[in-house]
């Protein structure tokens, strides 16, 4: 028996006593072998994880299907709101010289948060976006991610891309979220400024540090008060 | 569809059984579950948690020859995970019983669904695995959460040979390795 087809048996928990005697003696002596155990073993963690999500948004379709009789208490998202406010304020306190581009995004990337309004439970797409962004609030991304895409077959809402790119760089899925930002979004005077803050950041983070100060110089130049102080600073550090 | 039959679709992740058993139980769990001070929003989600940890033990055949009903080993569940809820709210101080969740087809174990925070490791690899080709994910999927060997596998899949499914194996992860080192 090789090792591969020990920690096949190891996975699917069929490892019989003597195996696993084996299996335990090559985990403590042999590094690489411990390592690749741990590879498997995270990928059950991750398909599980993954089935879940899966599950999770058919649940939260049939949840909308079922709508009649509901009204969503909108506590959650006063609660919501208020932490959000709390840790984004908390973010001045930072203060960071290294020059490092992935820790400065990771000190000043935080999704922007949810201002679309959800409103009255009403016809499917109303119901769709209500649950797309709950999962968002809830930092559920992936969830958001699957909705948000589910919305964008029927609608050309450009804040909901920009949301969507929000939840991609979440999940560290940074050039499909700067290929969203680049395109001609027409976000209208709300988000505009903030699609060059997140933009510059996606920059950073995929180290193109020349775009980044651009996005940062574009923020500048216009009289938005959003994420000035941060925008200066940010920029400083880059040069 | 009775009792048995609606495990049995859970387990082949039947979307029907699914909503069925959703639709079934959702407002008895609701109006059990408000007389703990919970949100509706989260009632709701705890819920949905508690219905995807029944799907993962039909799936691991933990409930086959269950002796109560579907709708008490769920409410089990359920009833668990608004403690959980609640004790992490420190809203609740519990001294509840533990022989209270004492029904002769349950184990702590079933109770929880295990969604812990992924590492940052984890997360990469998550990235990666769910932007994989339908047929990888498919048996990595059937070979790492549902726990089924290669001849499972074989049978469900509708191969006739067991080396093919090794190798299809071995081949999607090595375009997952591959995938992580190119992210």
């Amino acid at each position: 028996m090789n090792n591969d087809e020990l920690i096949a048996l190891y996975i699917s928990g069929k490892l019989t006593e003597e195996q696993q005697i084996e299996f335990d003696r090559l985990v403590k002596n042999d590094e690489d072998f411990a390592n690749e155990v741990k590879f498997h073993e995270d990928l059950k963690v991750v398909a599980t994880k993954e089935a879940h999500d899966t599950v999770k948004s058919e649940l939260i379709t049939i949840e909308e299907n079922l709508a009649n009789t509901k009204t969503f208490s909108k506590t959650w998202l006063v609660a919501a709101s208020i932490a959000l406010i709390a840790t984004l304020s908390g973010y001045w306190m930072f203060k960071n010289n290294d020059v490092n581009h992935q820790d400065l995004y990771s000190e000043y990337f935080q999704p922007y948060r949810n201002v679309v309004q959800p409103i009255v439970r009403g016809d499917n797409s109303k119901d769709l976006k209500y649950s797309a962004f709950k999962a968002y609030e809830a930092k559920e991304y992936t969830v958001a991610l699957n909705l948000f895409d589910s919305l964008l077959q029927t609608t050309h809402d450009a804040s909901i891309s920009f949301y969507k790119a929000n939840a991609l760089m979440q999940l560290n899925e940074h050039d499909k979220a700067i290929s969203i930002l680049e395109s001609h979004l027409d976000l209208g005077n709300n988000l505009a400024d903030k699609k060059n803050w997140y933009l510059a950041l996606a920059y950073l983070n995929t180290n193109r540090p020349e775009q980044a100060k651009e996005q940062l110089r574009k923020l500048l130049a216009t009289t938005s008060q959003f994420k000035r102080k941060e925008a200066q600073k940010l920029l400083k550090k880059i040069e | 569809m009775v009792d048995e039959q609606l495990i049995k679709g859970l387990k082949n992740g039947d979307s029907k059984a699914l909503e069925i058993i959703y639709t079934r139980y959702r407002k008895d769990f609701i109006s059990f579950a408000s007389r703990y001070s919970i949100s509706e929003d989260s009632i709701v989600d705890i819920y949905q948690n508690a219905i995807i940890a029944l799907r993962d033990n039909a799936i691991k055949g933990k409930i086959e020859n269950l002796k109560s009903e579907l709708k008490t080993y769920l409410f089990s569940i359920g009833k668990y995970m608004i403690f959980e809820h609640s004790r992490k709210q420190q809203k609740v101080h519990l001294v509840e019983d533990v022989s209270y969740f004492d029904i002769k087809d349950i184990n702590l174990s079933d109770l929880t669904l295990e969604t812990s925070e992924l590492t940052e490791e984890q997360k990469l690899l998550h990235n990666v695995f769910k932007n994989m080709g339908g047929k990888c994910k498919e048996i990595l999927t059937l070979f790492y959460y549902r726990g089924l060997d290669l001849e499972e596998i074989m049978i469900k899949l509708n191969y006739n040979n067991k080396d093919v499914v090794k190798s299809q194996k071995s081949r999607c992860l090595k375009s997952l390795r591959s995938m992580m080192l190119n992210q």
